[in-house]
């Protein structure tokens, strides 16, 4: 999709939150949790922030709402949302954008072998 | 209402309403579930964190809307809102910025009134605050003391370095004592760079009691603080700043101090400059690898720092009895009895006391005068603002949304007014703290800080209470009450209170001009009095003889004669003599003096006086002016072996002698320690300090006492330039010896020096007095010009009736002028109660001096009838046909 690439660059929040929707279907709490492992802790969204980006994607239509199903573990019935194809085709597009970065950095041995910093 | 409900009231409160239904409740309960997870402190943590983020949230989201609704207005989302609290809010201060931005002829006096009034009371708050609550940048300051020894006159002396070790070594009550000398100065040397610097030596534990922390480096060890320990020096941040160039690494920075010793001293250390109220020198050298072992020469100043939980009196109880106990074990009269331990503090804001706290008080009568102006001002506008609150009270507005409303507007104008003002405060302390006198303690680290900027804001909040809160209910409470009339002319009622504010304000300034104008006349009484001597073409040049070099009298005799005798021979010289003490020399030698027939000398029933005791070279009288009265001036004649005489000026004479003629009598000085009787021979006039009522002098020869001039001045009068003068006799003095640390000033300077506070107290004494007056006056002109606009009709009809507009003129300032009146009335009793209180500042002027309470009133009295007279005349020139016609 074409129109995919008009998102970009992403912001980082962003990006991870449509990285964790990748992986499938999630609700607030766990997205959360999911963006912190995704980013191995760095970033910890909060509420607020989570649901102002999840505003934002909404009306974008890059995510959609699903019906309210209860959670596994608790018997509270939680909202859930899930990626459009806008939104996977965006994320997919964020991601080789960063890939031809990175590879951009490592030709000019910018990043050190085998480790990560 | 548990942690996670207030999350969840606030969610409801705080969130835009579209953002709210849609997300508000599953925000919620990913925050109740982020806290669920955590454990221990990280709690806490996440809590703050989550409600930062929904202000935040909260913020970003209405930002949006507000942005979205000037594309496209959304009148459904705004009525939505509408019963949310930070919608209300919003929609007040919205509100109120516009009610503002359209009556900018009221808006910008009134925050320019409100902030003069909060600038002053920061500033001095700031002030008081540093000087007086917290003069010692030190830990529990208030755990340190002063100790003293009393002398049998009970006046406090230095402590001997033998007395201070055996307080040391038997004091209980104390964490320890600390000793340090009074500052001098010296000549010093880094590298290359010489200069003079002032210099103290301490005791070994002095930076443990005192708490006090190094810059850079660290303090002076007590192991190098013994007899032949390694001569190190701790200096000043100044000295380190202007002359080791701010270096960190100090391991080749080293001191020369010639007259201490021929061997450099290795710096240490730097202490900040904040300690200078208590370590008042350049540099800190140990004092005990070479003290003063004499018990009976009083050097040191003692600092204690009492045991946590000690009583003062225990403590005072116990050092008293150590001192009896020392007295008896060295069979020594003249040691102390009793030791004085009063709180450092006390000791350090000394003077600087009285008079912050009266400007204190003025800056608050200043505030209070600036709310009362705003006050009338918003009666002003209530009268107007009426018929806009009866309109939206009809239409349905509740009264508590309306007090709120106009709270809110109130709100505004007190914030903006307290930016304003602690921006005036902001730049009033930086003033000071670069112009206001070295002797209060602390200034010179002045600084608005957080609590400063506190305190403008709750001073403004406060304000907000008086004059904003009560007239909003009052406007509520009225609801229809003007729309019977719509003309707003109604409130005759309203008068009352206008009448109670002016008399209020012209009581107050009344109470200001009236103490400022004491302190101006006490100023100006001490600038322009008859010191009986001369300073203008005098100067000074101060003489510390080194001791090591100046041991014997002979040496510094002759020492003395040839500097005054090059002195004399200098171009522009006219006169040129030495003295002990300068005339205004704080703590100048005073000595008990006694005329025979005496038993006891010693006994303080036997003293007929305390009498300055300064030791002279026979040209002073001439050098200051001082005018021979009877008999002779000391005279060259009068040297070692002749028999003693002395001078006496006019106020001893008389107290001595009364109504007798005091050539030839005999007189004994306890001060002089060769217990010999000396003879009068000449009475001169009294040269006074303005600092001291009444003061008994004598004067005797150089040559005869020798041992009173090891610190002398040089005094000259000069005819021509005193610069010139002062350089060629500088090098004159250098190339006889360059150690004799010698400094010059003119005598008016030593003057000048000795009435810095009190220029500084008077001038913002007087500041805030114009301030209040002008204030006063703005504030009667305002009312005038009101009455006079509201009532255009009345005036229209008399002057249709065939009155003169002259007697409306009148009629009009005769209500204005009455609460004047009865305010200053009010206002010179309260001055009369409250002026005894400054009675510690005054100078040859009476607490009551009739003069300044008459002036103070006619001068509020005066500016009264100007400012009510300028917009009553515009009521005399009212054109009764136009006023008729409006109707």
């Amino acid at each position: 999709m074409e129109h995919a690439v008009t998102y970009l660059p992403l912001k980082p929040d962003v990006f991870l939150i449509l990285m964790a929707l990748s992986d499938g279907d999630s609700y607030g709490y766990a997205l959360m949790q999911r963006v912190a492992e995704l980013s191995n802790g760095e970033m910890n969204l909060q509420a607020g922030a989570l649901y102002r980006r999840l505003r934002w994607l909404l009306e974008e239509e890059l995510i959609e709402e699903r019906d309210e199903r209860s959670v596994e573990s608790t018997d509270e019935r939680r909202r859930y949302y899930a990626l459009t194809p806008l939104g996977r085709a965006v994320v997919r597009a964020e991601a080789t954008r960063m890939r031809d970065l990175t590879r951009t950095a490592a030709a000019r041995r910018l990043i050190p072998e085998g480790g990560r910093r | 209402m548990t942690r996670a409900g207030l999350y969840r009231w606030l969610v409801r409160r705080i969130l835009p309403a579209s953002f709210r239904t849609r997300f508000g409740e599953e925000m919620a309960r990913a925050y109740e579930d982020t806290l669920r997870a955590k454990r221990g402190a990280t709690v806490q943590r996440q809590r703050a964190a989550g409600y930062a983020d929904l202000l935040i949230t909260a913020g970003a989201e209405w930002w949006r809307l507000r942005a979205e609704g000037r594309r496209a207005p959304q009148a459904n989302e705004r009525r939505k809102d509408k019963g949310s609290f930070m919608g209300v809010l919003w929609q007040d201060f919205r509100f109120a910025i516009r009610t503002w931005r359209k009556s900018p002829r009221f808006a910008i006096p009134a925050v320019i009134i409100l902030s003069l009034g909060l600038g002053a009371t920061t500033t001095l708050y700031t002030v008081v605050r540093h000087v007086l609550w917290n003069p010692l940048p030190v830990p529990a300051p208030e755990r340190l003391y002063l100790l003293q020894e009393v002398s049998e006159q009970g006046s406090p002396m230095l402590v001997s370095y033998p007395n201070f070790d055996d307080w040391r070594n038997r004091a209980h009550w104390f964490d320890g004592l600390a000793a340090l000398t009074g500052p001098g100065t010296t000549p010093a040397q880094v590298g290359t760079d010489a200069f003079r610097a002032s210099i103290v030596s301490v005791s070994r534990e002095f930076f443990t009691v005192l708490g006090i922390r190094p810059l850079v480096g660290r303090t002076i060890r007590p192991a190098e603080n013994e007899p032949g320990g390694p001569q190190v020096a701790v200096v000043s941040e100044r000295l380190w700043r202007e002359r080791l160039g701010e270096r960190t690494d100090l391991t080749d920075a080293q001191l020369t101090l010639v007259t201490v010793s021929d061997a450099p001293f290795q710096v240490v250390g730097v202490i900040p400059d904040r300690y200078r109220a208590v370590v008042p020198a350049d540099i800190l050298l140990a004092t005990e690898d070479s003290p003063v072992r004499i018990r009976g020469a009083g050097n040191y100043r003692v600092i204690g720092r009492l045991k946590a939980g000690a009583s003062l009196e225990s403590a005072r109880a116990e050092m008293n009895s150590i001192a009896r106990a020392l007295k008896v074990e060295y069979g020594d009269a003249e040691l102390a009895n009793s030791v004085a331990v009063t709180p450092l503090r006390d000791e350090l804001i000394g003077s600087a006391r009285d008079p912050l706290l009266v400007l204190l008080i003025g800056a608050g009568v200043l505030l209070v005068v600036a709310c009362l102006n705003v006050g009338l001002m918003l009666l002003a506008r209530a009268t107007t603002r009426a018929q806009e609150v009866a309109v939206r009270t009809a239409l349905g507005a509740s009264r508590i949304r309306v007090v709120r409303q106009i709270v809110t507007e109130n709100a505004l104008l007190a914030l903006a007014s307290a930016a304003v003002g602690a921006f005036l405060a902001w730049i009033t302390v930086r003033a000071i703290r670069a112009e206001g006198p070295a002797q209060i303690p602390r200034l010179n680290e002045l600084a608005m800080d957080g609590r400063a900027w506190w305190f403008a804001l709750l001073a403004a909040l406060c304000a907000v209470l008086v004059f904003g809160v009560v007239p909003a209910f009052r406007l509520a409470r009225e609801t229809f009450a003007p729309l019977r009339s719509m003309r707003g002319s109604s409130g005759s009622g309203k008068s009352g209170q206008w009448h109670l504010l002016v008399g209020l304000q012209a009581a107050l300034a009344v109470i200001m001009l009236v103490s400022a104008g004491l302190l101006v006349r006490s100023l100006t009484s001490i600038l322009t009095q008859d010191a009986g001597y001369v300073r203008d073409h005098v100067l000074t040049v101060s003489l510390p003889l080194p001791q090591d070099r100046y041991r014997t009298s002979a040496d510094r005799v002759s020492l003395i004669d040839r500097l005054v005798g090059e002195a004399q021979t200098l171009p522009g010289v006219q006169h040129a003599a030495l003295i002990n003490q300068l005339p205004l020399q704080p703590g100048a030698r005073r000595a008990p003096v006694l005329i025979p027939p005496f038993t006891d000398p010693e006994s303080p029933e036997e003293w007929d006086g305390i009498a300055g005791f300064r030791v002279i070279t026979p040209d002073y009288f001439a050098t200051l002016g001082i005018p021979l009265l009877r008999g002779r001036g000391i005279e060259a004649s009068d040297r070692e072996g002749a028999p003693p005489v002395t001078v006496v000026n006019a106020s001893l004479a008389t107290h001595l002698w009364p109504g007798q003629d005091p050539i030839g009598k005999q007189i004994r000085a306890l001060y002089d320690f060769r217990g010999e009787l000396m003879t009068v021979v000449g009475m001169v006039g009294d040269a006074r300090d303005w600092r001291s009522e009444r003061q008994y002098e004598m004067y005797v020869s150089v040559s005869q006492r020798p041992e009173h001039a090891y610190a002398p001045y040089l005094v000259m009068r000069v005819a021509g330039d005193e610069t010139s003068v002062a350089h060629a006799l500088l090098a004159r003095i250098r190339a006889t010896d360059p150690a004799i640390p010698a400094v010059a000033t003119p005598l008016e300077h030593v003057f000048r020096n000795t009435i810095v506070e009190r220029r500084f107290t008077t001038g913002l004494a007087l500041t805030f007095a114009g301030l209040v007056l002008v204030l006063t006056l703005v504030g009667i002109y305002g009312v005038v010009s009101y009455a006079v606009a509201r009532r255009t009709r009345e005036v229209g009809i008399r002057i249709a009736l065939g009155a003169e507009p002259r007697r409306v003129v009148r009629l009009i300032q005769r209500r204005t002028l009455l609460p004047v009146t009865v305010g200053v009335i009010v206002g010179l009793t309260g001055a009369a109660l409250l002026s005894g209180s400054l009675r510690a500042l005054l100078y040859q002027v009476a607490p009551y001096d009739p003069a300044t309470f008459v002036a103070g009133a006619l001068l509020i009295m005066a500016a009264a009838w100007l400012s009510s007279y300028l917009p009553a005349s515009r009521a005399g020139r009212v054109d009764p046909s136009l006023t008729m016609r409006t109707e």
